[in-house]
């Protein structure tokens, strides 16, 4: 399962940034390491919620740091 | 009295990206509009033809400038880098105060657009759009997104004025250096192809209809047995500069706007003025302190309309006789709506550099109602010293620009 949902993310990741695989790590800050701004955060929030079909908080996308961070939240909620 | 010159061009168009193939698909007179069976899925539409861009790859503009552009953007992105590639300016002179930018379209992002109007209505509402979309489909998306590509902080001008956008924005750029404002203006326009397009002017009786099966024979300025437009895509981006600060880099100029006006025929919304197009005209010639007997070309806007055709024949008769060779290349083309006019002042530029003057695709028979004028009905290789580009829009809005060897 964990491995499904990080699969999953960094697929989205490497699709809609133009990201090679190898650099979409759990470990990788979005912002810091990956270079996505607000309006790529607001992109990637849309495109989690559309993949998982449901809300993310909207604080959320300003809240996390890392690519873990992101697979963790979406694995609480898959986990509900 | 401040000049201003060419020093760079770049387009795309649905007959060649560059200008030798653009001048050997003037002399085969090849066109660029081919049937659309992409458009199956449009309901109800009549005219199944386009003039169509075969450029799908824009990889080349970074992610972080691409994600917020419409086809439309990229198509003028990549005309105005190798614009700006051909004039030799350095980036620090392209983001120096003094130098602005002025782009436009008729439609902005119209495929963002719909497709993110089909998407809030039917599937996911407002909840779940992406940032991005707003920014790839407003009005003026073309010259804000290129001004955040090219670090433009000087003045930015969009224009949005259907068939003239482009025209005007040349004009923009054109008094913005005249006047003193700037010394470099990176201007032009584009429009990206959607069937919503060909929908519109459909409803309004002014699409070319009977040529789905001869999609190259549709459009025909000028020609007794034409039935309409037909819509098409591009884009044109030229930089323009002050005279003398061209000359002072040594940069290689390709030619002098030497006039330019608009105007607007203020009585209805959709059919053209003759007595405006004149006046627009004779404002350009004017501007340009020349004599109508100088123009040796004039590149007419005639987007093969019943009416439009006729009247601007009549406009052109008014102020220059019959004497003036005089062609419009959309016949080639189609209707490029906001990139025509920028695309079509290159066409200008290379008549006059060249000394080649495109003819009229498919004008087998001059309608009688037209003015007789020297329609070119075979390319010609003359010199010339002067040419006009006159273009013009829904809402009455008129622009004509003359162009001259330095």
């Amino acid at each position: 399962m964990k491995n499904d949902v990080f699969e999953k993310v960094q697929a989205i990741i490497v699709e809609q940034f133009e990201k090679e695989p190898q650099e979409v790590t759990p470990d990788k800050l979005l912002v810091e390491d990956l270079e996505l701004d607000s309006l790529d955060m607001f992109d990637f929030v849309c495109a989690l919620e559309k993949e998982y079909d449901f809300h993310f908080e909207r604080e959320m996308g300003s809240s996390v740091g890392t690519v873990g961070d992101i697979v963790e939240q979406l694995e609480q909620h898959l986990s509900k | 009295m401040r000049r201003v010159v060419i020093t760079g061009v770049g387009f795309y168009s649905p007959i060649g990206d560059n200008l030798t193939d653009l001048r050997r698909n003037f002399e085969q007179m090849k066109s660029g509009v081919r049937s659309m069976p992409e458009w199956d899925k449009a309901n109800g539409l009549s005219a199944r033809i386009a003039g169509v861009v075969p450029q799908d790859d824009f990889s080349e503009i970074p992610r972080q400038y691409r994600r917020t552009m419409d086809r439309v953007a990229m198509m003028c992105a990549l005309s105005l880098k190798r614009a700006v590639a051909q004039s030799g300016l350095t980036p620090a002179e392209v983001s120096d105060p003094r130098t602005g930018i002025s782009f436009g379209s008729a439609m902005g992002g119209l495929e963002t657009l719909f497709d993110y109007a089909e998407d809030v209505s039917h599937n996911s509402g407002f909840g779940r759009q992406n940032a991005t979309a707003f920014l790839r489909f407003m009005s003026h998306t073309v010259a804000a997104n290129l001004a955040v590509m090219f670090g433009i902080i000087g003045r930015n001008l969009p224009t949005s004025s259907a068939c003239t956008a482009s025209a005007q924005a040349i004009g923009a750029g054109y008094e913005s250096i005249k006047y003193g404002m700037s010394d470099v203006m990176l201007v032009g326009g584009g429009e990206g192809l959607h069937y919503v397009e060909a929908g519109i002017f459909d409803s309004m009786g002014a699409t070319a209809i009977g040529y789905n099966d001869n999609p190259e024979a549709a459009s025909r300025p000028f020609d007794i047995a034409r039935s309409g437009l037909v819509v098409s895509e591009g884009s044109g981006a030229l930089v323009l500069e002050e005279y003398e600060h061209a000359k002072a880099r040594g940069a290689v100029i390709l030619g002098e706007v030497a006039g330019y006006a608009t105007g607007c025929d203020g009585s209805h919304i959709t059919l053209p003025s003759e007595r405006g197009m004149e006046s627009v005209m004779r404002d350009a010639l004017k501007d340009a302190r020349l004599d109508s007997s100088s123009i040796g070309y004039i590149n007419a806007h005639a987007t093969a309309t019943p009416k439009g055709d006729i009247f601007e024949s009549i406009a052109v008769h008014k102020v220059f006789g019959s004497r003036t060779p005089i062609s419009s290349i959309k016949g080639y083309t189609g209707h490029m709506f906001g990139g025509g006019g920028a695309f079509e002042s290159i066409v200008s530029l290379m008549a006059l550099n060249d000394s080649f003057l495109p003819a009229n695709k498919n004008l087998a028979e001059v309608d009688p109602a037209c003015a007789p004028l020297d329609y070119i009905r075979a390319h010609r290789e003359t010199a010339v010293t002067a040419v006009m580009n006159n273009n013009f829009a829904f809402g009455g809005i008129n622009t004509s620009i003359i162009l001259k060897k330095i």
